[in-house]
């Protein structure tokens, strides 16, 4: 056994967790090695060494930092939900409602001025975006019309084909 | 008062854990914040201490596995900062606070993981696998870590002392 294959048994050896044959072999190794000894014998001191360290006094200036805490951490924290809700209500209070009104209003005309094709005049835009929009409609309701047509048409083949097999009479 | 009581061990565990004065302050202070707010968790039936100093050592070896405490932080224990016991001899004292500057110094040339498992072990005297678990590596590091620190520690004191600790 040599010093480095020693000391890596020195804690369990101190704790008596080595088996009798390493026990043996390490004390063999410590009789031929006085350095080790030395080691070991420090070690075997060094538990109670740092348990019985002095405590340390703490700073003048950290106490005073500590003595502010509670009311630091004491102090109600707003939640994320409550200052979310408090400043929805902040836009929606009634003090703010004018200010809100004139800036829907400036939001319409600005986007008048700045959607409405060039060359167009604002009441043929509105003019032109009514009537799409009806023909929009008209074609929808079209379409919802043949929809229920062909419904109707595989209904009626559905109980054709029942009759057919004498398994439904039509009144 | 929680400060009056308490302030004392929390900032030397922080020490110990931190290896620094800055370093234990910031803890410290962080430690009583954390207290503070978890004060309404507190069961009754336990005891108040023990409860704390959980409370404080998770806290540290949290901060010790995100921050690992690099070396340069670190500062020397001195005299000064050494709290004095009037009730010993004046020599006795001198010898003890020898003894103490020197196993501190050698905590502080350690590695702040060899440190941090060493305390573990020696002050706040957890089981190996206690450690382990509260540090989330394999028993056999836990155990070699404290083996590898202690004999660090008794080099460091054999260089400065020949042997006569």
């Amino acid at each position: 056994m040599n010093c480095h294959q020693a000391r890596q048994l020195f804690s369990a050896y101190l704790e008596g967790e080595l088996n009798p044959k390493e026990e043996d072999r390490l004390k063999a190794h410590l009789a031929n090695c006085p350095h080790c000894q030395a080691v070991l014998d420090i070690m075997a001191g060094l538990s109670s060494s740092i348990k019985n360290l002095p405590e340390i006094e703490p700073p003048a200036t950290l106490l005073q930092q500590l003595y502010s805490i509670p009311e630091l951490a004491l102090t109600p924290e707003k939640t994320a939900l409550e200052k979310g809700s408090s400043g929805w209500k902040f836009w929606l209070s009634p003090a703010f409602q004018p200010i809100l009104i004139g800036l829907t209003v400036i939001m319409v005309a600005f986007s008048f001025l700045f959607f409405t094709s060039p060359g167009k005049t604002w009441q043929k835009e509105i003019s032109f975006e009514i009537h799409r929009g009806y023909s929009q409609a008209q074609k929808i309701l079209v379409k919802a019309g043949v929809l229920t047509d062909k419904v109707k048409g595989y209904q009626e083949d559905f109980l054709a084909a029942l009759e057919a097999k004498n398994l439904y009479k039509s009144k | 008062m929680l400060v009056d009581l308490y302030s004392k061990k929390i900032f030397n565990l922080a020490y110990q854990f931190a290896g620094s004065y800055q370093e234990a302050e910031d803890l410290t202070q962080d430690i009583f914040l954390k207290l503070f707010k978890s004060l309404n968790k507190y069961d009754f039936d336990h005891d108040f201490t023990a409860w704390l100093l959980t409370l404080a050592r998770n806290y540290l070896i949290d901060e010790f596995r995100k921050n690992r405490w690099e070396k340069s932080q670190r500062t020397e224990l001195n005299e000064n900062i050494m709290s004095s016991d009037d009730t010993v001899h004046p020599e006795a004292q001198y010898l003890n606070q020898e003894k103490a500057a020197l196993v501190w110094e050698g905590l502080q040339q350690l590695s702040s993981e060899l440190r941090v498992t060493l305390v573990l072990r020696e002050i706040e005297g957890l089981s190996y696998e206690e450690i382990a678990s509260k540090l989330n590596l394999p028993l056999g590091t836990v155990k070699s870590r404290v083996n590898r620190g202690r004999l660090q520690l008794a080099q460091v004191i054999l260089e400065k002392t020949g042997g006569k600790l």
